[in-house]
Formats: C-alpha cells, sequence, structure tokens
C-alpha cells in the first residue's frame, strides 16, 4: 500500500461509537477496575518485600521492642501519676491542715 | 504465598502487637491497679509502697483510724480558728488586739495540727523497717512541708514560718 491509500484510506475510515448510553459508564467501570489491581499489585509487592524471612524476622523483632518500650514507658507515667495521687490523699488523710485546706478549696469552688 | 494469607498474617501480627501492648501495660501498673481498686487505696499504696506485711499493716491500720478521729476533730478546730481570724480582719478597720488573738489562735491551731500530723507520722513510722521509715518520713515531709516551712507563734507572740532544716528533706531545702 503506498501513501496515497493510506490517505484515501484513512479519509474514508469512520469511527463507529456503539450507541449505547451505557457506554462511559463502562469505560470508567474498566478505569477503576485497572486502578484497584494497580493498588493490589502494590500491596503484592509490599508484601513480597516483607515476607522474606530474612527481613519478616528482624522487622517483627523490632517492632515487638518498640511496642514493649513504649508500653513500658506508658505504665511506668501511669504508675507514677496514680501513686504521687495516692500519697497526696494519704498525706491529706493524716493531716488535719490539709484537710481544712482541702474543704475550703471544695467550698470556694461551690 | 498467596496475597490474601499475607494479608492474614499481617492482621494477626498486628493482633499479637496490639496484645503485647496491654499485656505490659498490665504488668506495669498491676499493682496501681489493685491500690486503686482497694476500699482505702491510699492504705493499700502505703502497703504496697513501703511493703508492710500484714501484721504491720493491721497495726498502721488501726493507728490510722485512731489518728482519723483526732484529726477530723483538730480540722474542725482549726476551720473555726480561721473563720474567726476571718471575721476579725474583715471586722476590724486596723492590726487591733483582736486581729492579733485571732491570727495567734489560728497559728497556734494549724500549729497543733502540725505537730499532731508529725506525732503520727512518727508513730508509723515506728511500725515499718528502718529504711522502709526513713522513705515514710522524707516523703511525708515532702508531701506536708514544702520546701521545710513550719509555721509557728514565736516567743514574741508573732507568726513565723520558718526553715526546719533538721526536718525537711535536702532537696526541700531552698
Amino acid at each position: 500500500m503506498n501513501d496515497d491509500d493510506l490517505h484515501s484510506l484513512l479519509k474514508q475510515w469512520e469511527i463507529d461509537l456503539p450507541d449505547d448510553p451505557r457506554f462511559r459508564a463502562s469505560v470508567w467501570r474498566e478505569i477503576a477496575t485497572r486502578d484497584s489491581s494497580s493498588c493490589l499489585d502494590s500491596l503484592r509487592s509490599w508484601l513480597d518485600r516483607f515476607s522474606s524471612p530474612r527481613l519478616a524476622l528482624p522487622l517483627g523483632a523490632c517492632a515487638a521492642l518498640a511496642v514493649m518500650g513504649t508500653a513500658s514507658l506508658h505504665g511506668l507515667h501511669n504508675r507514677e501519676q496514680t501513686w504521687s495521687k495516692l500519697a497526696s490523699t494519704y498525706a491529706s488523710a493524716i493531716d488535719p491542715v490539709m484537710q481544712m485546706e482541702r474543704e475550703s478549696s471544695l467550698e470556694a469552688r461551690n | 504465598m498467596a496475597l490474601y494469607r499475607k494479608i492474614i498474617v499481617v492482621i494477626f501480627s498486628l493482633v499479637v502487637l496490639v496484645c503485647l501492648y496491654a499485656g505490659v501495660f498490665h504488668w506495669m501498673t498491676a499493682d496501681t491497679a489493685q491500690a486503686m481498686k482497694a476500699e482505702r487505696p491510699e492504705l493499700e499504696w502505703l502497703r504496697l509502697e513501703y511493703n508492710l506485711d500484714e501484721e504491720q499493716f493491721s497495726e498502721i491500720r488501726a493507728k490510722h483510724e485512731a489518728h482519723d478521729i483526732v484529726c477530723r476533730d483538730l480540722c474542725r478546730r482549726l476551720v473555726e480558728a480561721r473563720k474567726q481570724l476571718d471575721r476579725a480582719i474583715n471586722e476590724e478597720g486596723t492590726m487591733s488586739p483582736v486581729v492579733s488573738a485571732a491570727l495567734a489562735q489560728w497559728t497556734e491551731q494549724r500549729q497543733r495540727c502540725r505537730e499532731a500530723t508529725l506525732e503520727h507520722m512518727y508513730d508509723v513510722s515506728s511500725v515499718m523497717s528502718p529504711e522502709a521509715a526513713k522513705r515514710y518520713r522524707e516523703r511525708i515531709f515532702r508531701q506536708l512541708i514544702i520546701p521545710g516551712r513550719m509555721p509557728h507563734v514565736g516567743d514574741d507572740g508573732e507568726f513565723h514560718e520558718e526553715i526546719i532544716d533538721h526536718a525537711a528533706p535536702a532537696e526541700n531545702q531552698r
């Protein structure tokens, strides 16, 4: 086929769009399916990267250590706060001056 | 490994980590949780903090309950003395003998209260082991007398708030 033939053939060519009102919707649906499969692909590649025993074991150990450290710090903080509160409660239970101050501040608040 | 199997492994790992967090936190705060559940949490704190055995704890509890009656009475008297002082300050237009007397009475009552507290503190610490008694006294001093000030009426009849060098813990003396 020479250039002239191709030119005349292209001139004759008409795009025959289907007369389907749901055509656009189906195109968008197709795009969405391709997008989601690309998400799945990236998830798969991410999981593949971390699922090798050489990487998964140290990663798991680090995560466990980080969680234990954070929980210990949180627990220690909570314990110190409660202990300090109970020490104050004890002191005010044995000291009339602190009892009076507490009652005065309660009266002032009311 | 199939994708869904891997996702399940990740979810399971996250659940294990959450359980680990909860377990460590629970272990760290087990004694405080136990103290808070007790009938008198402040006494339970005393028992756990100073490693009191059953005999020591029941003796201290009895002393605490006896002191509680004295403490409430002293508190009532202190409130009365403070009300008298408030009245005298509001009614008198100048620093009159009435204000001075009310102030002296309030200060004297306050000193009596603190003496009763310290007496109880020494009484309680006598039941504890020497190491626990020392820690207990330091803690109570820190709670009550910050930074080691004790109000009292001097020989001149005036109100003073002086630093008690021998009583306050070193870190509270400024």
